[in-house]
């Protein structure tokens, strides 16, 4: 009797610096690894993962709110893709057909001119805050239908897995799947709060998605293009999960 | 503690294995406690990037904190070994809950409202108002009410997580717990409750002694009775 309850200290024991040893060589070694993307690779193997589980649940239109309860003067956060000037007057997005290689360029009032769709949603962003905002455009599954409706399966699914966009200087980009894209409150913005976008918006036309956090709503607009491959996205290349999906 | 009592006592606790604290419980016990330290120091990391929360016109966690802990401007990690690492916490949780329904655990936890009473004997006792301790199972009911709190405030922070990590797609868990921002303001107090109970169990745990600590490493016996109280 005595004996086995000595041997179940001792392996109790054992257990007790076993796992507090091997916490500590195991946060080690994720710390020390090589480094997919700005993170230690199993970190970033376990955000593929989680992606891969959050897909499974089903996609949620995000809240609306009343126009009255949007912040008067939304935050702006991030320059990077703004540096250069822009001029409403060459201003176009241009958009490459996948299937003939064809580059289309658009401008705003072109946009403009198809049905507005408005949108005020709780905005978040990957920091940590909150605003519920005010934003209208052209729905992108709505410029999809108008402009490239044979790119859409039969059931009105986009044929490519995902959307990439870019700044016009190409310094900033994100890449977003077809099916957040695709989603309905998903815009081509070019009016916040009732007037035109500010240049810190991303005058003359920025992404508004609504499921996603801040950093892939994309400011300025300067191509628009369509892959089975992820396109490269700037904050995922420093370490943030690709996704950023709510 | 009465013959009847305390035998009563051993049976249901101390079961045929004669040990206080059984090895899942003690196992659970220890990978929760590593988990949630990486937890609450990638939350500390990712609470920088936006650490809002005041009482009065004091913040809760000065800016100069993050900058002597060395917790600045690593959200993007902060973020990746979080949501990593909750799949543990979880998984510790899920067990958790098993094995205590499994083993009738919760008897032992579970406030109940005779501990009112035992809670004034026992403040009389230890402000020398009553000589004799009051009859109590495993836990008395101080402790009962610490730990029946913090598992369910370790609920509370994975249900307030989820909300604030997936707002859209679990948008009924971020409106029962009012909203995204309340969510996020539950999740920190949580925390803050779990790292608040946490002190106090150390200097409950070093006051109480060696034998007290080692029984949930070892599981104790039966022989250390009456039982230790942290």
């Amino acid at each position: 009797m005595k004996k086995s309850i000595s041997r179940n200290a001792v392996i109790s024991w054992l257990f007790f610096f076993g796992l507090g040893l091997g916490t500590f060589f195991f946060l080690r070694q994720i710390k020390n690894e090589p480094k997919i993307n700005g993170i230690p690779a199993t970190l970033r193997q376990g955000l593929e993962r989680n992606e891969q589980i959050s897909k499974k649940l089903p996609t949620q239109r995000v809240l609306e709110f009343p126009k009255s309860a949007a912040a008067l003067k939304p935050r702006a956060n991030g320059k990077y893709g703004l540096k250069t000037s822009v001029d409403s007057a060459t201003f176009r997005m241009k958009v490459i057909d996948p299937e003939s290689g064809d580059t289309a360029f658009f401008t705003t009032p072109q946009l403009k001119a198809l049905p507005k769709t408005e949108v005020i949603f709780d905005f978040k962003c990957i920091e940590g805050w909150n605003q519920i905002t005010w934003w209208a455009g052209l729905r992108f599954s709505d410029f999809i239908l108008k402009f490239y409706p044979h790119l859409l399966n039969a059931d009105g699914t986009l044929k490519y897995a995902h959307v990439g966009l870019m700044t016009p200087d190409r310094q900033y980009y994100v890449g977003i799947d077809a099916p957040s894209m695709m989603q309905p409150q998903t815009l081509l913005c070019y009016e916040m709060s009732g007037q035109s976008l500010p240049l810190n918006q991303g005058y003359p036309l920025r992404l508004i998605i609504p499921v996603k956090y801040g950093i892939k709503h994309l400011k300025r607009i300067g191509y628009l293009y369509f892959s089975n491959e992820r396109p490269r996205d700037f904050w995922a290349e420093r370490g943030y999960d690709y996704d950023a999906g709510h | 503690m009465n013959s009847n009592q305390r035998l009563h006592f051993v049976s249901n606790n101390i079961s045929s294995n004669r040990q206080l604290h059984p090895a899942w419980l003690r196992i659970l016990h220890w990978v929760t406690f590593y988990t949630l330290l990486v937890m609450v120091w990638s939350g500390m990391l990712i609470y920088w990037a936006y650490p809002t929360y005041k009482i009065g016109s004091w913040s809760v966690i000065p800016k100069s904190w993050f900058k002597v802990l060395g917790l600045e401007s690593q959200l993007a990690y902060g973020l990746a070994y979080h949501f990593n690492f909750m799949w543990i916490l979880m998984a510790a949780g899920v067990f958790y809950l098993l094995f205590s329904t499994l083993f009738k655990n919760w008897k032992n936890l579970f406030p109940v409202p005779s501990d009112g009473k035992q809670l004034w004997q026992m403040g009389l006792h230890s402000l020398g108002l009553r000589k004799e301790m009051p009859i109590q199972g495993k836990y008395n009911p101080a402790q009962k009410l610490a730990y029946f709190t913090t598992i369910l405030s370790l609920a509370l922070v994975v249900a307030s997580g989820w909300a604030i990590y997936k707002p859209a797609r679990l948008f009924w868990l971020a409106e029962a717990l009012g909203g995204y921002r309340n969510a996020r303001l539950i999740h920190f107090g949580c925390t803050l409750y779990l790292v608040f109970f946490f002190i106090i169990h150390v200097i409950q745990v070093v006051r109480a002694g060696w034998r007290n600590f080692s029984a949930m490493v070892t599981g104790g016996t039966s022989q250390e009775s009456p039982l230790p109280k942290p």
